[in-house]
């Protein structure tokens, strides 16, 4: 088939997390928070509440928000804008609140070439963000 | 990974409909065909975040010999899909082991499960035993699970995860 050559797209992007690679799609788009989904699930009217789709992300995200109210979760997003993150990687850390530097390296590769004093204090600052939200 | 995507639905109206508050009719519609929808390309829809009033919503055009108008609605949502290389938490809903992030579906196989934890089919779990504790996977735990690959098909998404990578597996 000599027509499918001509007509063929170049080869896609493949999209891999730990390399910061979402697609032509989601690239520019927001990331979200866990606990930002919970808080804008909570304000949709209750006749958009009723797909299951809809039902199984309620309960997903209230089982796992760390942060449980407007104002803490605008002070992490601001305090953690001052370090310059990636959108992937300052969603990650305040989705999966690592504990330890080697921990967050682990699971969000991206943050390997940043030095470790600077990501311990981005743990910190989430950390006593998460204990003293009101 | 949850983000708000700016999406385009292509909605035709039936002539009976063409009142003065049209565009109530085009966001009841919107909801309905959108909301709780996935696709490979976008993931699931979750939530329209638009409100009838803040829907942009292009002027009509009729169709030729058809007679119904079609409108080219703008709008955000909360969309979700998942990346491979992305860690996830869940829960896990049946031994094998499936886990529910959300509204995905997660299988994590047994090769992909640490060789020092088994499968104990008398407590239906996978129990290990690590020097001061015992650790086990059972209906209803919660997990970290990193994404090793994501299969789309026109209306659904399956994706495979792996707990052996560290500080993966049962979070308590």
């Amino acid at each position: 088939m000599a027509n499918t050559r001509r007509g063929r797209k170049p080869p896609q992007e493949e999209e891999d997390a730990s390399k910061l690679k979402f697609g032509e799609d989601f690239q520019a788009e927001e990331f979200l928070f866990i606990s930002e989904v919970a808080l804008l699930l909570a304000k949709t009217p209750e006749s958009q509440k009723n797909t299951s789709v809809y039902q199984k992300t309620a309960e997903y995200v209230n089982l796992f928000t760390k942060f449980h109210n407007e104002e803490s979760v605008r002070e992490l997003r601001k305090t953690l804008m001052r370090h310059k993150l990636e959108k992937y990687e300052l969603v990650q850390l305040a989705n999966l609140c690592c504990d330890d530097v080697e921990e967050a390296k682990s699971l969000i590769p991206s943050l390997c070439k940043r030095p470790d004093e600077e990501i311990r204090s981005i743990l910190d600052d989430i950390g006593q963000l998460r204990k003293f939200q009101t | 990974m949850f983000f708000i995507k700016k999406l385009t639905h292509t909605i035709q109206l039936h002539p009976s409909y063409f009142t003065q508050n049209y565009q109530n009719f085009l966001a009841e519609k919107l909801y309905s065909d959108v909301e709780g929808t996935c696709t490979g390309r976008y993931g699931y829809i979750i939530a329209v975040l638009d409100t009838m009033e803040s829907l942009d919503i292009s002027k009509g055009k009729v169709i030729p010999s058809v007679g119904l108008a079609e409108f080219e609605v703008k709008y955000r949502a909360v969309v979700f899909k998942p990346f491979k290389g992305e860690v996830v938490d869940g829960v896990v809903t049946q031994m094998g082991f499936f886990a529910e992030v959300g509204p995905l579906q997660v299988f994590v196989s047994s090769h992909l499960i640490p060789s020092d934890l088994s499968f104990d089919a008398a407590r239906q779990a996978y129990v290990g035993y690590t020097s001061d504790e015992i650790v086990s996977i059972e209906k209803g735990s919660h997990v970290r699970i990193k994404i090793v690959g994501t299969r789309f098909d026109a209306t659904d998404i399956f994706a495979i995860g792996t707990i052996k990578d560290d500080y993966c597996g049962v979070q308590t």
